[in-house]
C-alpha cells in the first residue's frame, strides 16, 4: 500500500514543482544561449543577467514550493477535508508518516540537485564548473549533503509543528507554525550551543566563529569533521523528529 | 461475537461529555440507524467507530477483535467534505479504489459498474464541483461502496437527492443488505429511518435515551391516531376527539385509547356511514421521537 499511496504523494508535489522545473531548466538553458553570443550589445547582456537571475531565482522558489506544499499536503491529507476519508483508508497512520517523508527525502533531492546543477551552470562554463566539482569533490558533496538534510529537517519541523499545533488547536494554523518554528529556533540553538562548546575545547574547530585560529590548525580538516558532524546531527534531528511524529500519531487524530 | 459492538463509548471535548457511555449491537446484516438531534452525539458516535477521532473510554469490536481500519473493510459516506472539488471524478475515485486495495483494473471496472447504476457515467470526467449536490452525493456514495466493503456508514444518505435519485439509492441500500452487509446510517428523514432500519438509537445530548428493535419499540407503544375515510362529513360524530387533519372527509384524529376507536367505528356503522376506510395507527417513529427527545421534531 505504501507503493499506491507514494505514487499519488510524489504525483501531488511533482505537479506544482514541474512548472518550477520547467523554468528553472528554460532559464538555464536561454542564459547558456545568451552566452554563446558575442556581443556587447545592452540587450543581450541584459537578457544572459535577467535569465541567470531568474534560473536562480526559481531555483530557490522551487526548494521552498516543495517544503510548503509537504506542509500543506500533510496538513490536508490528515487534519483537512480530506482527512475524513484518509482515515478510513485501509492505510496505517505509519505508511501515511512514511509516504510522506519518502515524498519530502525524493523531491527535496530532485529539487536541490536542479537547482545546484543550474546555479553552477548560469555561473560559468561547463568545464569550469567541473573542474571545480573535481578539484573540490569531497568538500562539495558535503556541502550539498548539509544543504540536502538541513532542508529534510526543515520540512520535518513543519511536519511535527502541524501535528502538535493541531493537538493543541484543532484546525487553526498558526500555533501549527509557532510549533514548527519553535522546533527550527530549539535545535539550531542546541547545535550552535555544541559547535560553541567543541570550539572551546578544540581551537581548530573555532573558524566556524570566525574566531582566531592557532596558525598549525588544519582549516580543511576542521571543515570537513564541521561538515560531517552537522550531517550527523541533522539526521539525529531528523531521526527523533520522524519517531515523535510516528508517536503522536499513534495517540491518535481528532478531526473537528 | 460476529458483527459490530459499541460498549459504554464515551468521548469528552473541552470538559463537555458529548458522547456518554454508549452501547450498540449490530450482529447481522441489516440497517443500524442513528438518531438524535444537533449535537445530541451521532457524528462523534460514528467517527469514534471509524478512528476518525479517539474514543476516551469504551470498546468498539468487530467480529470480536477490536476496530482497526487494516482489518476491517469500511466503507465511509460522510455527510460532506467526502469529495474533492478540484479533482476529476473518475481520477478521485480511482485514488480511493487503488488505496483501499483493488487493482486499476478492478477499480476501472467497478467505477464503470457504479457510475452506470446510478446515472453518472457522464460527469466521470469532469471535476466534481461542476456537479450538482444531488450528483455529489452520489460520487460519495460510490467512494464508499465501490471497494465492497463489509460494514458502511452512511451519514445523511439522502441529502441533496430528488424523489427519483432517491429512489435509486434506496433500492441499492436494500440491495447491499440482501449481500449481507452491515450498514449504520444516520439520516434527517424519520420516515428513511422507519423505511430502512431493524433497530435504532436515539441519542440526546450524548447519552441514549432510546435503543432496540424498531418493531419491538413501536409494539410497545399504544395506538394513538385514527385515519378515517367516509363519503361524507362526520364531524357531528367527532366531538370528543381532537381532530389532526381534516380534508375532503378524510379525517386524522388522536385517541387516548383503542376503545374509544372502536366506539367510534361502532357508532359510525350504526349510522350507515360508508367507511372507506378506518385505521388504527401506532406512532409514528417521529412521534416516539418527539416523546423521548421532548424536543422539536426538527432533528438534526
Amino acid at each position: 500500500m505504501l507503493g499506491k499511496l507514494l505514487k499519488y504523494d510524489l504525483r501531488a508535489i511533482y505537479k506544482p514543482l514541474s512548472i518550477f522545473y520547467g523554468i528553472v531548466i528554460g532559464c538555464t538553458l536561454l542564459t547558456q544561449l545568451f552566452a554563446t553570443i558575442n556581443s556587447d550589445s545592452f540587450f543581450i547582456i541584459f537578457c544572459k543577467e535577467f535569465f541567470k537571475g531568474a534560473a536562480i531565482g526559481f531555483s530557490i522558489g522551487a526548494i521552498i514550493n516543495n517544503a510548503m506544499n509537504i506542509w500543506a499536503y500533510f496538513r490536508q491529507n490528515l487534519y483537512g477535508d480530506r482527512g475524513y476519508l484518509m482515515h478510513t483508508l485501509p492505510i496505517s497512520r505509519n505508511t501515511l508518516l512514511a509516504s510522506k517523508f519518502i515524498t519530502a527525502t525524493i523531491t527535496s533531492f530532485t529539487t536541490i540537485a536542479l537547482g545546484i546543477a543550474c546555479v553552477l551552470i548560469v555561473n560559468g562554463s561547463t568545464s569550469e564548473t567541473l573542474t571545480i566539482i573535481r578539484d573540490n569533490f569531497v568538500t562539495s558533496l558535503q556541502i550539498a549533503l548539509v544543504f540536502y538534510l538541513e532542508i529534510i529537517f526543515v520540512i520535518q519541523c513543519g511536519i511535527s509543528g502541524t501535528i502538535i499545533g493541531h493537538r493543541f488547536n484543532y484546525n487553526k494554523i498558526a500555533l501549527s507554525i509557532a510549533f514548527g518554528f519553535g522546533f527550527f529556533i530549539i535545535f539550531n540553538v542546541i547545535t550552535t550551543a555544541i559547535l560553541l562548546f567543541w570550539g572551546y575545547a578544540d581551537p581548530s574547530m573555532a573558524w566556524i566563529f570566525g574566531s582566531v585560529v592557532p596558525p598549525n590548525a588544519n582549516i580543511e580538516d576542521a571543515m570537513h569533521t564541521a561538515f560531517n558532524f552537522a550531517s550527523v546531527i541533522y539526521i539525529v534531528y531528523i531521526a527523533g523528529l520522524y519517531a515523535l511524529n510516528t508517536h503522536l500519531l499513534k495517540q491518535g487524530i481528532d478531526l473537528d | 461475537m460476529s458483527g459490530l459492538i459499541l460498549k459504554d463509548v464515551s468521548k469528552t471535548f473541552a470538559g463537555k461529555r458529548v458522547v456518554d457511555k454508549i452501547s450498540l449491537t449490530l450482529n447481522q446484516p441489516g440497517v443500524y440507524g442513528l438518531l438524535g438531534t444537533n449535537g445530541a452525539g451521532k457524528t462523534t458516535t460514528i467517527r469514534m467507530l471509524l478512528s476518525i477521532i479517539t474514543k476516551d473510554s469504551g470498546e468498539i469490536t468487530w467480529n470480536g477483535a477490536p476496530v482497526d481500519r487494516k482489518t476491517v473493510n469500511f466503507g465511509y459516506l460522510p455527510e460532506e467534505r467526502g469529495v474533492y472539488p478540484k479533482v476529476k471524478i473518475f481520477d478521485q475515485l480511482m485514488y480511493f479504489a487503488e488505496l483501499k486495495g483493488m487493482s486499476r483494473e478492478a477499480a476501472t471496472s467497478a467505477i464503470q459498474k457504479w457510475a452506470k447504476r446510478l446515472k453518472v457515467e457522464e460527469y466521470l470526467n469532469m471535476p466534481a464541483e461542476k456537479l450538482s449536490k444531488g450528483n455529489q452525493q452520489k460520487i460519495q456514495f460510490m467512494t464508499a461502496v465501490i471497494h465492497n466493503p463489509d460494514l458502511i456508514v452512511l451519514d445523511e444518505p439522502f441529502s441533496g437527492l430528488d424523489p427519483v435519485n432517491t429512489d435509486i439509492l434506496k433500492n441499492i441500500i436494500i440491495d447491499l443488505v440482501r449481500q449481507g452487509k452491515f450498514i449504520i446510517m444516520s439520516a434527517h428523514q424519520m420516515a428513511t429511518i422507519e423505511e430502512f432500519c431493524t433497530d435504532i438509537l436515539i441519542l440526546n445530548r450524548g447519552k441514549t435515551v432510546l435503543q432496540g428493535n424498531l418493531k419491538d419499540i413501536k409494539a410497545a407503544y399504544p395506538a394513538n391516531r385514527v385515519q378515517i375515510d367516509t363519503n361524507k362529513n362526520i364531524d357531528q360524530f367527532l366531538k370528543d376527539f381532537k381532530i389532526e387533519n381534516s380534508k375532503n372527509n378524510q379525517y386524522t384524529l388522536k385517541i387516548t385509547d383503542e376503545k374509544s376507536a372502536h366506539d367510534l367505528l361502532q357508532k359510525l356503522v350504526d349510522n350507515k356511514i360508508q367507511i372507506d376506510k378506518f385505521e388504527i395507527m401506532k406512532p409514528t417513529l417521529n412521534d416516539i421521537f418527539i416523546e423521548k427527545v421532548g424536543a422539536s421534531n426538527e432533528i438534526k
